[in-house]
């Protein structure tokens, strides 16, 4: 995928949460995006999903020009999956999946129901189509709304910090899923605050602090960041006890 | 017997049929029970349980319908719609239903030339019980947390989609359990539309008590309609909120 951000200020009420964001990336299947808590990571993830709209700035993703291209339209190519899994509770995990495709992409019940059986079928969750979410665990309630996502093929998807709400366990089972993606040569990007997950991940790294993008290229940099901040954010959270 | 239903059941029907026993033996007017006297005007017994069902089920109906205009001036971006409602919502759950009822009798439908007590009645009852149904219709809408709310829009459903197959869908579901609570908040208030010269059930035993001089016999007819009125309604409730439970 290609990504330019042009100048992006984000502010809630008097709060500057991003400061005037420069970022020019082409050609990268995977991005992860990290930083400490409140650096403007899912501020960033959020604009560029389209969910909201920056103060000022250009947002351009692929041939998208997210400020102002048509939300509605834009939001059918993108996928976004959230801290905690959003599937709507009175539905089973199979509806949730077909609802979209049948009711937003127009898409025949039949085919719908392939689509998302197939996908099921390769994350492993095939079992588990006709239970409501509250008979699953958080793991694979995460995997059915990441499966949600892909089923509309759609070209970035979209993480925001999808363990956050897991304990470890269940976190390597979505993190494994997300993966998977990484095999399909998918795009997405990803927030996240597993460094050595994004190591085996992500291709592209961005790193931020304090509304700002302060060190971002292959993902090598993690190795060998050349800034003093994303080295001391590498040692903080690698800190073993 | 910690464990044991037929036999708990059975212990607490038992303790319930003792009871029963106890106040018809302890009752000293029991030489001259008359309960047939009651039966006796079965026709006006009829009329009034047939009517307070009818004015329910009006009331039910027009009281969701205002309920969810005060829900939705409450919820409304312009202040002004919202202290409206809010205020006329405090100033009800601050009265007593008979209160309201007389007040509204004779200061809104004697001005008005509202000479039918029948639809006077359910007109003030209505406006009454609006307040309850717009906190039914508040309590059901905080079911869907913003997380479905953002999903919805990353998703792209229109909005019309997203009434349609998700807000509506769980909101039936929570709202029946309140909303069936409403109904016996009516069914028994109802009863109060006597004081306004309504011929509902209270209104037409008391007709039949002075006719007959069966008092005592006349209440408790009374409470049992009545029960047979609420009782299936809070089974009925009961069923849905097991339902709910399964889901949530």
């Amino acid at each position: 995928m290609d990504l330019s951000l042009k100048d992006i200020v984000q502010k809630y009420e008097d709060k500057i949460i991003l400061n005037h964001v420069n970022l020019e990336i082409k050609n990268k299947s995977g991005i992860a995006l990290i930083g400490p808590s409140g650096a403007g990571k899912s501020t960033l993830l959020r604009l560029l999903s389209g969910i909201e709209d920056p103060i000022s700035g250009e947002i351009c993703l692929n041939n998208h020009e997210v400020t102002h291209e048509d939300k509605s339209e834009y939001f059918k190519k993108v996928g976004f999956v959230f801290q905690a899994h959003n599937l709507f509770p009175h539905l089973t995990v199979l509806r949730n999946i077909t609802l979209v495709l049948e009711k937003v992409h127009h898409i025949e019940i039949e085919k719908a129901e392939k689509i998302a059986l197939d996908l099921l079928e390769q994350f492993e969750l095939i079992e588990h189509k006709d239970k409501i979410p509250a008979k699953i665990s958080g793991g694979q309630a995460q995997r059915a709304s990441i499966i949600r996502s892909l089923a509309i093929s759609p070209e970035v998807v979209f993480l925001d910090e999808p363990t956050s709400a897991l304990d470890p366990i269940l976190t390597h089972e979505v993190l494994k899923t997300i993966l998977k993606l990484r095999e399909k040569k998918m795009n997405f990007m990803i927030v996240t605050h597993e460094i050595t997950f994004a190591k085996k991940a992500a291709d592209y790294v961005v790193f931020m602090e304090n509304g700002e993008v302060i060190e971002h290229g292959d993902v090598s940099i993690l190795d060998h960041p050349k800034t003093d901040r994303l080295k001391n954010f590498i040692d903080k959270v690698s800190y073993d006890i | 017997m910690k464990s044991n239903k037929p036999l708990n059941v059975g212990l607490a029907l038992l303790f319930y049929l003792a009871l029963v026993a106890f106040i018809v033996f302890a009752y000293p007017g029991r030489s001259n029970f008359r309960i047939e006297a009651i039966f006796g005007y079965s026709n006006i017994l009829v009329k009034g349980y047939i009517n307070t069902i009818i004015i329910s089920i009006i009331v039910l109906i027009l009281s969701i319908i205002f309920g969810f205009v005060l829900y939705l001036l409450s919820e409304s971006k312009i202040l002004v719609f919202k202290y409206i409602s809010n205020v006329f919502s405090e100033v009800i759950f601050g009265t007593p239903t008979l209160v309201f009822l007389i007040v509204t009798y004779y200061f809104i439908a004697v001005p008005l030339d509202l000479r039918n007590r029948f639809l006077a009645g359910i007109v003030g009852f209505t406006l009454f019980m609006g307040p309850y149904m717009r906190n039914a219709f508040m309590g059901a809408m905080k079911s869907i947390d913003d997380t479905q709310y953002q999903a919805m829009k990353v998703l792209g459903f229109t909005s019309y989609q997203k009434y349609r197959y998700i807000i509506l869908p769980q909101l039936v579901k929570v709202i029946v359990p309140p909303m069936i609570g409403n109904l016996a908040i009516i069914i028994k208030g109802s009863s109060l539309l006597n004081f306004i010269g309504v011929e509902e059930l209270y209104n037409q035993i008391t007709t039949i008590q002075s006719r007959t001089y069966a008092v005592v016999e006349g209440y408790l007819i009374m409470f049992l309609l009545y029960l047979s009125i609420t009782l299936p309604l809070i089974f009925l409730a009961k069923y849905f909120e097991k339902k709910v439970a399964s889901w949530i």
